[in-house]
This record gives structure tokens, C-alpha cells and sequence, in this order.
């Protein structure tokens, strides 16, 4: 069994799923696709992708001039892939099993509830 | 105006690493200027400042470092070690003061204490097992524990002078209660940051990693609590990680490649010597134990411990029979096996003469020099074997000889009997991957007659 992925990992990796990314770019559409659960600074990020590329999970994929600023893109490996893929299938058993138990939550106690 | 803005971004440079600048530098800073850009900023905010700053310091939390740190931590307790030793014969011969006073000792060891807490971080973080802004709280924390508990442990020394005058408590001293317990408290909040660290990467539940992180917080503080004032705990951690760090920087290339598969040695041999050795080792060690009661020449515990600590180096002679047996029987004629062999048997030697002139002077210039030759033969036996510059080379070396004098009160027997073992294995082990590797390979060998 494999340890759980940070947040900020869990979101670096899942938007470097649909592709190559630059910076600027993963912290942005980290920040959309959490719904700004997760804001990360730019010096938290870089220490996050270099964790993430020491652990073979993602690599650089070269460098660019782009309007004279300097970028570097980032690829998810297919190790990379199969951790979020695993992680992704935790949370969602995890995530029904919840639905499951919340399914059988006595009418009783909801009633309570909408009284209170 | 563009470059006083420019300016801004690349300041928050200095906090990192020269080589992680030149690696990231330039596409860290452009990164900040396209967030600031998006946010219609002309400057990092706050919160990107302190990222930077925490985050820069962290990343500076390195191998390299942590090997320079704990090599200072030695050094330093060699330095004021002998200072102290010095000093005290000069003043015990009618000098103002019988010793040195004790602010001087706690400092050298707060500061020993310090620098290998430095090393012990770096070295977490170098591991993964710490991020690098975590690795800056814990070693702030680390250093606010270790302060409160000198302190303390000084203001505890001063109670127990003004009792010992009828006097109670006051100011300062009367203060080290309050001084510990924050000390234990910090120190705590410290070891349970870290392991939270660690725990966090596990599946355990949210309540179980809390259970956990405090119960083994409490343990480690109540270890700390009664060896962290001892300049021994301290030597230990610091080899403990200069180990660690040198093995990070890929130093250790591994034993020799053999270039003589058909000069293997006699195995039989090697086993009958190492038994000897073997079986002398542990009469020593019973006789320190036990000789008291039964030995007419071991007047007490002492003179029967000193005479096991005879017996037991003796033993480690045949040990080093083997080891040349195995070196001569491969055709090995390079210096730098023969000599720290040869400067073993002196070690030996000179520890052996030390034990039997127990209580004269001669035994503290005894040990010393016989902890710095075996220091010498360690770090020459090793320069062979180590990787990376010739400057970490001779950190390594200065390293292992600084540490084996630093710790000549308590190591030099176990030191010097813990090496040739260590020898001794990684020989018998090289001469089993030979037997390995002349054994035909069916599939590889030539048809007969073909």
C-alpha cells in the first residue's frame, strides 16, 4: 500500500494529467480545478515539483523562452499516472462508502436536524 | 523603474541555494512576475516573500551541509575538550580556579548540541522525510528547546550551589523549573511536528497519526531530557549523520573491484582465524564481567575490566592475521590496504599499553594518540573508496579522525574492534561474490569438442 498524496500534490498531478504544463500555468489551473480549495505559492510549488520529480512521479519536459520569460514544463510519468490513479480510486471508494452510509441515515435524526 | 521592480523578484533569490539558482532561478522569478502580472501586482506579495524566505532557507538544509555541521559539532568538542583538559592540569597546579567554570561547558555542548541539530534537519530533509518549510520550523523549534533546556540545566546549577550554601533560591536559579518545562514543552511541539511530517504520508487516521505523534514525542523527550546534556549523545548523532550524509552525496563507491578471480583465499583459514579471534574476544568480554570473582590477578571490578579490555584487543589480532591472509593470498600490494592495516596493529598496540598503565599519565596521551591513528587508518582505508571533490575527500577524512578523538574516553576499544570487523566482513564478503562469479555458467560455456 502506498502513502497518500499530499493536496497540493494530489492537484499538481491531477492537472499534469491532461498534459504538459509551465509554472505559472499548473498553479493556476490547480487553483480552478480545486475551486480555490488549493492556493499555492510560487517557492511552495517549485519545492512541491521537486519532491514530485525525486519521487519519479513527474519530470521535466525542457525548457522555453516564451515572450522573453523563462519556462519550464512539467509531464506526469506513468508511474505518476498510476499513483494518481490509485489515489483517485481511494478517494472514490472511499467517497461511496460515505453516500452508502449516509443512505441509510435514519429518518428520524434527519427530521432533528431540519428542526434544529 | 522596471529594474527596481525586477529587483524585487530577484532578491528573494538570495534565500536559496547558489546551485538551486542556477538550476531554477530564472524560471522561479519569471513564474512571480507572471502571478504578480495576473494579479495586477508590481511586487511579490507577503505571502509569496515568506514562502520564498521559508522555503529558501529549507532547500539550503542539505547533505553537504549536514556533514559540514556535525564535522563543526566535533570539532568544536575536540577543541574546548583539550582546551579544558589543558587548562585544568595548569590551574589544578595553583592556579586562581580548580576548573573551568561550568557556563563554559554547557555553552560548548549547547553549541555542539546546535550545529548537530543543524546536521540531524538537513538531514531529514535531505531524505525526504521532512519538506524544507517544515524542516525550518522543526529546527527553529529544536533550537528554542535546546536553549530553554541549557538555561535551565545552568540556572539548575546555581540552585544547587546556593543550597549546598544553606541559601534558597533565588533569581536565575530559582527559575530553572519554569525554564525546563518550557524546554520539554517546546521540544515536544518540535518532535511531534516532525513525526506529523512523517505520519501524514501514511494511511493512518486523522486521530490515530495525532495518538501516535504525541506519545512518541513524549518518549523522545524523556530520552532527550536526560542525554541531551552529554557531549557523548552529541558525537553519536553527529557520526550518525555524517554516515547519512556522506552516503547521500554518493561517497561510498563500494569495495574494490578484484582484478586477481583466481587468488582467492583459503576460506578455511580465514574461518580458523576468525573463530580464535572470535573466541578470545568473548573470554575478554566474560572476564571484564565476571573476572573479579574468580581471578586472583583481577583485584576488583576495575583491574578486571581493564584486563578483559586487554585480552579482547589481543583477540582482534588474529582478526587482522585474516585480513592480511586474504589481502596477501589476492596478490594485494597497494599502500593504501597495507597501511591502515599496519597502523591498526599499532592502535592495537598502543590501547593494549594503555589498559596495563592504568592510573599513570601516560594513559590519556595513550588513548588520544591511539583514537587518532585509528581515526588515520579509518580515513585511509577509506580515501581509496570515496567519491565526489577532493575538498568532501578531506571533510570525510578530518571528519572520521576528529571524531575518533573526540570520542577517546568511551570508543577507542570498541572503535578499533568495531573497524576490523567491519574489515573484515566487507573482505569475506568480496571473496564470496569472487567464489560467485567463477562459477561456469552452463548456458555460457563453450560446446565440448565444438
Amino acid at each position: 500500500m502506498t502513502a497518500p498524496l499530499t493536496t497540493s500534490a494530489f492537484w499538481i498531478l491531477t492537472v499534469l494529467a491532461s498534459g504538459r504544463r509551465h509554472g505559472y500555468d499548473i498553479l493556476s489551473e490547480t487553483k480552478t480545478a480545486s475551486e480555490g480549495r488549493v492556493a499555492l505559492k510560487v517557492a511552495t510549488l517549485y519545492a512541491a515539483l521537486e519532491r514530485l520529480e525525486s519521487e519519479g512521479l513527474i519530470r521535466a519536459d525542457g525548457d522555453e523562452i516564451v515572450a522573453g520569460r523563462a519556462r519550464r514544463y512539467f509531464v506526469l510519468t506513468d508511474q505518476g499516472a498510476s499513483r494518481l490513479a490509485a489515489e483517485a480510486r481511494a478517494m472514490a471508494q472511499a467517497a461511496k462508502a460515505a453516500q452508502r452510509h449516509l443512505g441509510t441515515r435514519p429518518a428520524f435524526l434527519a427530521t432533528a436536524a431540519v428542526a434544529r | 523603474m522596471t529594474t527596481e521592480r525586477d529587483d524585487r523578484y530577484e532578491r528573494l533569490l538570495r534565500w536559496y541555494p547558489r546551485a538551486w539558482r542556477e538550476a531554477r532561478g530564472a524560471v522561479f522569478v519569471d513564474t512571480l512576475r507572471e502571478q504578480s502580472e495576473h494579479e495586477g501586482r508590481d511586487r511579490p506579495s507577503r505571502g509569496e516573500s515568506a514562502a520564498a524566505l521559508i522555503n529558501g532557507l529549507g532547500t539550503r538544509l542539505d547533505a553537504r551541509l549536514a556533514s559540514r555541521s556535525a564535522l563543526a559539532g566535533i570539532a568544536l568538542l575536540v577543541v574546548v575538550q583539550t582546551l579544558a583538559g589543558a587548562l585544568s592540569e595548569a590551574l589544578a597546579a595553583g592556579g586562581p580556579v580548580e576548573r573551568l567554570p561550568d557556563g563554559v561547558y554547557i555553552t560548548c555542548v549547547a553549541v555542539t548540541g546546535a550545529l548537530v541539530l543543524v546536521g540531524i534537519v538537513a538531514i531529514a530533509r535531505t531524505y525526504g522525510v521532512l519538506s524544507p518549510a517544515r524542516a525550518v520550523l522543526v529546527l527553529a523549534l529544536a533550537w528554542a528547546s535546546l536553549t530553554l533546556g541549557d538555561l535551565g540545566e545552568y540556572a539548575w546549577g546555581l540552585g544547587f550551589s546556593q543550597a549546598d550554601d544553606n541559601q534558597a533560591s533565588t533569581g536565575f536559579a530559582a527559575a530553572s523549573g519554569p525554564l525546563l518545562g518550557a524546554a520539554m514543552l517546546v521540544g515536544m511541539a518540535c518532535a511531534w511536528l516532525s513525526l506529523a511530517g512523517v505520519l501524514g504520508r501514511t494511511r493512518l487516521g486523522r486521530l490515530t497519526r495525532l495518538g501516535l505523534a504525541l506519545v512518541a514525542a513524549a518518549a523522545i523527550m524523556s530520552v532527550a531530557v536526560v542525554t541531551v546534556f552529554v557531549q557523548a549523545t552529541w558525537v553519536s548523532l553527529a557520526l550518525t549523520v555524517m554516515a547519512l550524509s556522506l552516503r547521500s552525496l554518493g561517497a561510498f563507491r563500494g569495495p574494490a573491484a578484484l582484478t586477481d578471480p583466481q587468488a582467492a583465499a583459503p576460506r578455511s583459514l580465514v574461518r580458523v582465524l576468525a573463530g580464535v579471534s572470535f573466541g578470545i574476544g568473548l573470554f575478554g568480554v566474560i572476564y571484564s564481567a565476571t573476572g573479579s570473582t574468580w581471578s586472583a590477578s583481577a583485584g576488583d571490578g576495575g583491574a578486571a575490566t581493564s584486563q578483559g579490555g586487554v585480552i579482547l584487543l589481543a583477540g582482534s589480532l588474529p582478526l587482522v592475521a585474516a585480513l592480511g591472509v586474504l589481502a596477501a593470498q589476492r596478490g594485494q600490494r597497494r599502500l593504501q590496504f597495507w597501511g591502515p592495516l599496519i597502523l591498526m596493529c599499532l592502535v592495537i598496540a598502543t590501547l593494549t599499553i594503555a589498559f596495563f598503565t592504568q592510573g599513570s599519565l601516560m594513559v590519556l596521551p595513550l588513548l588520544i594518540g591511539g583514537s587518532a591513528a585509528a581515526g588515520l587508518a579509518i580515513a585511509w582505508w577509506a580515501s581509496s573508496r570515496l567519491a565526489g571533490t577532493r575538498g568532501d575527500r578531506w571533510v570525510a577524512g578530518a571528519s572520521i579522525i576528529a571524531a575518533c578523538v573526540a570520542s577517546y574516553v568511551t570508543l577507542p576499544t570498541l572503535g578499533t574492534l568495531a573497524t576490523l570487523l567491519l574489515a573484515a566482513v566487507l573482505a569475506i564478503r568480496g571473496d564470496l561474490r569472487l567464489r560467485r562469479t567463477r562459477t561456469p555458467d552452463p548456458a555460457s560455456a563453450p560446446l565440448a569438442g565444438a
